[in-house]
């Protein structure tokens, strides 16, 4: 995914990862990426695959939906099985 | 019955090309695994490609109209290179599935550009293999001016193409304009 074209998408995994009292570090551990994708990640900067969205949401224990729907972008939760 | 639901199968060559440019390239390397890594070396790697290319054909045209034709050969050497990394990366592309016909709408400005860098240095080629200035007069004087005049064009190009490269908007401030 171009990074330019993912750019100021946002997303509601930080708010679950602190939810959760994750680091980026942890999270990034969890789900077997570094801990810059997982900043890029949280500021919109980079849009995941769908097997890092899943994994992220199995972690975070939400879905996809929650964390990148439309939703996300207003700070609806989104979705079903929100934590 | 359902044939209008049958299914493009993926155009993917496992040929032994594939094989050998991943070997190359090391695309199993572990870095690879790590997706955001992967997508921002695709992008830093057209990056890299797209530098080599604009001043390697800049460097080709300079050396093509250097005195009594010495860079000549090199310019050759130079283009040879180039040519075997675009081939290369376009090939790749095209053997995965992915079609390198750049979308009209990018590919006129840069088109015209890279014709004129082209023609800048096959001018030069030819002019100093085809054409040799022999002796002296009006036409020994005459091909001296028109040769420096054709030299004279070809430094203008390749200093507005790299002008052109330095100044112009990147797609993502296109796209927001």
């Amino acid at each position: 995914m171009a990074r330019s074209a993912t750019r100021g998408r946002v997303n509601l995994v930080r708010r679950h990862r602190r939810a959760l009292e994750l680091t980026q570090a942890q999270l990034a551990e969890a789900v077997g990426v570094s801990r810059q994708t997982v900043v890029s990640i949280e500021a919109g900067d980079y849009a995941p695959s769908v097997y890092l969205a899943l994994a992220l949401a199995e972690v975070l224990g939400t879905t996809v939906e929650a964390l990148f729907g439309a939703g996300a972008a207003t700070g609806d939760e989104g979705g079903t099985g929100n934590a | 019955m359902h044939d209008h639901l049958d299914d493009e199968p993926i155009r993917r060559d496992e040929s032994r090309w594939v094989r050998m440019a991943e070997r190359v390239a090391d695309l199993g390397h572990p870095f690879y695994a790590e997706e955001r890594q992967r997508d921002v070396w695709n992008e830093a790697s057209a990056v890299g490609i797209q530098v080599t290319l604009w001043l390697g054909c800049a460097a080709a045209a300079v050396l093509a109209w250097l005195p009594d034709g010495v860079g000549a050969p090199f310019s050759l050497v130079v283009l040879g290179v180039v040519a075997a990394g675009v081939l290369a990366t376009v090939g790749y592309a095209e053997a995965l599935g992915v079609a390198t016909d750049a979308p009209r709408d990018v590919a006129a400005g840069r088109a015209l550009l890279m014709a004129l860098l082209l023609l800048a240095t096959a001018g030069g080629l030819v002019r100093w293999w085809v054409w040799p200035i022999e002796g002296g007069g009006f036409w020994g004087g005459f091909r001296i001016g028109v040769t420096a005049a054709l030299g004279l064009v070809a430094i203008v190009v390749v200093v507005a193409a790299i002008v052109h490269l330095v100044r112009r908007p990147g797609r993502h401030q296109l796209a927001r304009s």
